[in-house]
């Protein structure tokens, strides 16, 4: 047998596969089928506390999300994946913190002025080899002051009969700022900064019930990173951050279904540093039950917590240093996001997913003791419903 | 089906048998060669006509799965030859003539049959018939396991007449034993193939062959000259992921005969040869 006919072999022995997971391009439940999918999604912060209010407007942002979906495969190689997300954003956002005569801090918000409209699109080509699939990402995003152009490659390689793969990824991001209302508040014009990085992870199937994989990332952010909307006036800064930021991590999972059950767990956690001096731990978990063909919930946890980066303040009444920053994301806190979805095939072609997501922060979960607490740290409700039509 | 069916599942599983049972009536009736009202016979029924015959969406599964291993097979694993496996027929016991087997091989070729995946349409040539009966119970296999992982069995075999599907590990986490018939004995394995994944499937000729003046014509037809093969091999059992193409691979084996080894290695699977003493 020569080595074409050793390739026309894997080829068989992997359509072989496909066929038998009910996975080729005709067969029903096909993953690799045509699909268009239709999300929209709520996301509502809580409104402020009147009584932690210096100005401004308690109510925060509320943001509805649409997005469309369209998958297509372009024949045995190659798919295709388009999305396109729309955003629309109003409310009101933290702006600076003040002590009161008491010593306690309070928030002076933005006013519930903010308007905006946010449109992403991204295409990516996915190829499917029989030990390898490439995905190419090409993406734009704009905003009325922003906009981002980035590039992602991704390559998964399987190797020893599919129970190992190793998964890495380089991006690059090219983003230029140019804030409204510049003139009035003596905000930056123009400015740009881009981000670029990558990722290495390897997985191991350690059975046909449980896997779990390892990975370690970096990303290196350059340019204008000083949030614009924070400066009050030409006198007064009141947000000032270096102009790059490294940042490496670690991210660890594992999985186990049981057949009989239905049931299936996945646990992950991440360690993330970067040299603002910010850590943080994030530990997530999900339980997707499998009730019959037809429904799946899954309920997930989330638990977050970082500490503050070294230039962080609570309150900035006379800058000393070249750096500082009242941001809350900033900040050290933690937080805490419940979860459920529900997926309902309501036929052979129609899918249907609802989800709802509740996130609690607090600085008392914190991984650095806070000098004191940030009064903006942010609660938010999400929801949303998708419907998927599969050809 | 006309071969024993045993199914080896956990006891709280046992309420699949009957599905499974009925599942394999339904393979049977869609693709027979003896039931007139399969889809395999209205094919073969359709032979010459333009119309050609109307497929389902996995009936083109299967054709495409025939289109590839054709090719690689180069051409020795091929459902057209029924014309021929009826000529050499162990019930009928008669050589043919070289005129006959010509004629037979002239009504025979994968390359000569048109399909198309998006008509869902097949035309086979005048006087052509196929026969799945070389791959067919292979998938059915496959299929069944497939079904009981869906119901949450995660423990258990299927035999199809000798074909031996793997749903997973027995409850201890161990590989099953699988015993390969002895060519003379059936009743005593020769050897044992562990099989914690996939399938095991045997091609052999020992049990469908006829003789005559002393010398034993097999079943397995080499599809390229007609004749039946020369027998250095009585049966070969392949070890690989799926049913399907442990079935494959062995029957490809069994027609290769002196490059069934070569054949075998290249495909990078386990594997378990007769000879014939």
């Amino acid at each position: 047998m020569n080595q074409e006919q050793q390739k026309q072999l894997a080829k068989l022995s992997s359509f072989v596969s496909s066929l038998l997971l009910g996975q080729t391009a005709l067969a029903e439940n096909s993953d690799g089928k045509p699909s268009v999918t239709l999300r929209h999604s709520q996301y509502s912060e809580s409104n402020m506390k009147a009584a932690e209010l210096a100005q401004g407007d308690t109510d925060r942002y509320d943001i509805k999300i649409s997005q469309l979906n369209v998958f297509v495969p372009i024949n045995g190689d190659w798919q295709l994946n388009v999305n396109h997300l729309a955003e629309s954003m109003s409310g009101a956002s933290p702006w600076f913190n003040v002590e009161d005569t008491n010593g306690d801090v309070l928030v002076a918000m933005s006013g519930a002025t903010i308007f905006e409209q946010r449109r992403d699109t991204q295409v990516e080509a996915i190829q499917l080899k029989q030990d390898l699939t490439n995905r190419f990402l090409l993406g734009y995003s704009t905003e009325d002051d922003y906009q981002a152009r980035y590039v992602k490659w991704r390559q998964t390689f399987y190797f020893n009969q599919k129970n190992n793969s190793l998964d890495y990824s380089i991006h690059y991001s090219d983003d230029a700022i140019e804030p409204t209302q510049h003139a009035f508040y003596s905000r930056v014009i123009q400015e740009s900064k881009d981000t670029k990085g990558f990722s290495i992870a390897w997985s191991n199937l350690l059975s046909k019930v449980s896997l779990w994989d390892l990975g370690f990332f970096y990303t290196q952010s350059n340019g204008f990173l000083t949030d614009p909307y924070k400066q009050f006036d030409l006198a007064t800064p009141l947000d000032a951050r270096p102009d790059k930021r490294s940042a490496y991590g670690i991210e660890a999972g594992a999985s186990r279904h049981w057949p009989e059950s239905k049931v299936s767990l996945h646990g992950r956690y991440r360690y993330y540093q970067d040299d603002w001096s910010v850590k943080s731990h994030t530990l997530s978990g999900d339980l997707a039950i499998e009730f019959n063909e037809y429904w799946m919930i899954t309920f997930s946890a989330r638990a977050y917590s970082q500490s503050e980066a070294e230039f962080y303040q609570t309150v900035v009444s006379n800058p000393q240093t070249d750096y500082f920053s009242m941001d809350y994301r900033l900040s050290s806190y933690g937080s805490m996001a419940l979860a459920v979805e529900a997926r309902w095939k309501v036929t052979s072609n129609v899918f249907l997913v609802t989800n709802i997501q509740n996130y609690q922060s607090q600085a008392e979960w914190g991984a650095s003791s806070a000098q004191t607490a940030h009064p903006a740290l942010v609660n938010f409700s999400l929801w949303g419903v998708e419907l998927e039509y599969r050809f | 089906m006309t071969c024993p069916c045993e199914f080896l599942l956990p006891i709280s599983f046992s309420h699949l048998i009957n599905p499974m049972l009925k599942k394999i009536e339904v393979y049977v009736a869609k693709y027979s060669r003896f039931n007139e009202d399969s889809l395999l016979s209205a094919m073969n029924r359709t032979a010459g006509e333009v119309k050609g015959c109307e497929l389902d969406i996995e009936t083109c599964h299967l054709l495409e799965f025939v289109d590839m291993a054709y090719e690689v097979s180069e051409k020795n694993f091929d459902p057209s030859v029924k014309a021929l496996v009826d000529l050499w027929s162990f019930k009928r016991a008669k050589i043919p003539s070289d005129d006959e087997v010509a004629e037979a091989l002239a009504s025979c070729g994968w390359h000569f049959v048109r399909w198309s995946k998006r008509q869902k349409k097949i035309w086979l040539p005048k006087g052509f018939s196929l026969d799945f009966g070389g791959f067919v119970k292979e998938y059915i296999a496959d299929q069944l396991v497939r079904f009981a992982r869906q119901q949450g069995c995660c423990s258990g075999l299927i035999n199809l007449g000798g074909d031996i599907a793997a749903i997973d590990e027995n409850r201890s986490d161990s590989p099953w034993r699988v015993g390969i018939s002895h060519v003379k004995d059936s009743a005593h394995p020769s050897a044992y193939i562990d099989v914690a994944y996939g399938a095991v499937a045997t091609s052999g000729s020992y049990e469908r062959q006829f003789t005559v003046d002393g010398r034993s014509y097999s079943h397995i037809i080499s599809p390229r000259t007609g004749y039946p093969v020369e027998q250095i091999y009585q049966s070969i059992s392949v070890h690989h992921a799926s049913c399907l193409m442990s079935g494959f691979l062995a029957t490809v084996g069994m027609i290769k005969q002196q490059q069934a080894v070569q054949w075998l290695t290249s495909a990078n699977t386990d594997f378990y040869l007769q000879t014939c003493v």
